[in-house]
């Protein structure tokens, strides 16, 4: 996968030189659930196949979503044409919608609410025609529930074995997040979104390798990368992995739809600005070892310190 | 957990939740909350188990304080529903739960989404469909009535 060649662009998602797990959601500047970078053309390409070839692993919803899927097509088909009007376009006669992707010279005509006018489920339908990953939840009894995903690029997750679980469910591996109440601080959080006033996080990780489709179904043959990172290899092979996340409350289905849109960028990169390798040399020394340990970097951390730890110098020497 | 159900007197009203071999370990406390004209509501889990955590925790948290709940069920869908309870918001003091049958849990395999059974207590499996040596978790699917089994080693 290429990465992202100018710095400005890519979403670097901390702040002092400190991390630990916390409801770092912010409003959104822009409302807008979806972006489009250089690396569009190639990134639909690799979810389009992930999904015929992999479709249970990238798409799975519970039969009472469709509305809600309809609601998703429809916001993100909206947020496109609004925000891309030059790529996209979309023109609505009654309930017949003709949507144009410009980019991919694509048209599909549908009847807006009728499934079988679509080949794919209203939310695969418009999954593959953008990079992020979209994922439904749905809203009972005062909870939030998975209730239906396309997810081609998870950060080592199972859309098929989250299917239909609680928000706390779903977040029951992370240490400390049940004991520090954060589970519940979240949710409570999320209950009380409304529509129109959207909000975002970043989440980040360290990947040995420049694979998107880091899969919990193919971790037997990516996460071998972690054995194989050197001094000499760190700068190319492991990548800084930024999730930008959108969180929209649907307003007819009451749903919330979660967006995830995956960056990754070598670390030979990230070390050409100063301040971002200072910082990020810090986090890393300071990381404690359940978070470590949790986002899968105890086999390569101290080497990847090692290598920080070497670009500063060389900047300091020159 | 007791070995035993035991009646608590003087409670709102009863719950239990049980299947079929539950039931017949529950009956002396149901008889108990009969004879004493309590007000009870048993909820019978039967084969068919689609969606089922999510109505068990709509059904009780429709509940009112002072509600009391026996759960009987097979060791292996114990654990899941107890979750849900405590999710739900009971606490220790305002339930009792008993397992039956053989301590056995299902594993849920990363790589294949197949189902391996297994005793309880077993750390690492082989998933029976594609062999991947897989660490049980205790991270559990209602839907997929299983644990997640994770790649053990790279
Ligand atoms: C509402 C939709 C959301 C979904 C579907 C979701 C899903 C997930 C999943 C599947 C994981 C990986 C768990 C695993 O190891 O199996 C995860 C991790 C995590 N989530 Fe969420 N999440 C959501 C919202 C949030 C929000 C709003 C926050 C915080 C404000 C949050 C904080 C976290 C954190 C801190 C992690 C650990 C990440 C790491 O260390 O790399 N999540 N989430
Ligand atoms: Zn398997």
């Amino acid at each position: 996968m290429t990465y992202i060649d100018n710095l400005e662009q890519f979403p670097y998602p901390f702040k002092g030189n400190m991390y630990r797990y916390s409801n770092n959601s912010i409003p959104l500047d822009v409302p807008k659930s979806v972006d489009i970078t250089s690396n569009y053309e190639e990134e639909i390409k690799l979810k389009r196949q992930l999904l015929r070839d992999h479709p249970k692993r990238c798409f799975q919803s519970l039969s009472h979503t469709l509305k809600a899927q309809w609601e998703i097509l429809a916001l993100v088909m909206n947020h496109l044409v609004n925000y891309y009007p030059d790529k996209f376009s979309l023109t609505k006669t009654n309930t017949l919608w003709t949507f144009r992707n410009l980019i991919l010279n694509e048209t599909q005509q549908f009847i807006y609410g009728d499934e079988s006018t679509l080949l794919q489920q209203p939310l695969d339908f418009i999954g593959r025609h953008v990079q992020e990953d979209l994922i439904l939840m749905s809203e009972r009894d005062g909870n939030l529930y998975l209730d239906a995903g396309q997810l081609c690029f998870p950060a080592n997750w199972s859309l098929a074995f989250d299917l239909g679980m609680s928000f706390r469910e779903i977040h029951y591996p992370i240490p400390g997040f049940k004991e520090e109440k954060l589970d519940d601080r979240i949710l409570n959080f999320l209950l009380r979104l409304e529509a129109g006033n959207p909000w975002g996080r970043n989440n980040w990780s360290l990947m040995a390798g420049n694979r998107l489709d880091t899969s919990l179904e193919t971790f037997d043959d990516w996460g071998k990368g972690r054995k194989q990172v050197t001094a000499e290899n760190a700068g190319d092979l492991v990548h800084l992995r930024v999730e930008v996340q959108t969180l929209f409350r649907l307003s007819r289905s009451n749903g919330i739809l979660f967006t995830i849109h995956t960056h990754l960028l070598p670390l030979r990169k990230l070390a050409e600005k100063r301040a971002w390798l200072e910082q990020f040399y810090h986090i890393l020394q300071e990381l404690p070892p359940y978070i470590v340990d949790y986002k899968g970097l105890s086999l390569f951390k101290d080497v990847v310190i090692d290598y920080l730890k070497v670009q500063l110098e060389k900047e300091d020497a020159s | 957990m007791k070995n035993q159900p035991i009646f608590v007197q003087s409670k709102r009203k009863y719950l239990f939740l049980a299947d079929q071999k539950g039931l017949t370990i529950l009956n002396p406390i149901i008889e108990q909350a009969i004879i004493n004209n309590d007000s009870f509501e048993v909820v019978f889990l039967g084969k068919q188990k689609e969606f089922l955590h999510t109505d068990i925790a709509h059904w009780l948290s429709q509940q009112k304080m002072g509600t009391y709940l026996y759960v009987c069920l097979p060791w292996k869908e114990l654990h899941p529903i107890k979750l849900k309870i405590e999710e739900v918001g009971f606490s220790e003091e305002e339930y009792q739960w008993f397992g039956h049958g053989d301590k056995s849990k299902n594993v849920f395999c990363c790589r294949c989404h197949e189902i391996t059974e297994v005793a309880n207590g077993e750390v690492e499996i082989n998933c029976q469909y594609c062999h991947l040596l897989l660490e049980v978790s205790d991270h559990y699917s209602a839907l997929r009535h299983a644990y997640l089994g994770y790649v053990a080693k790279l």
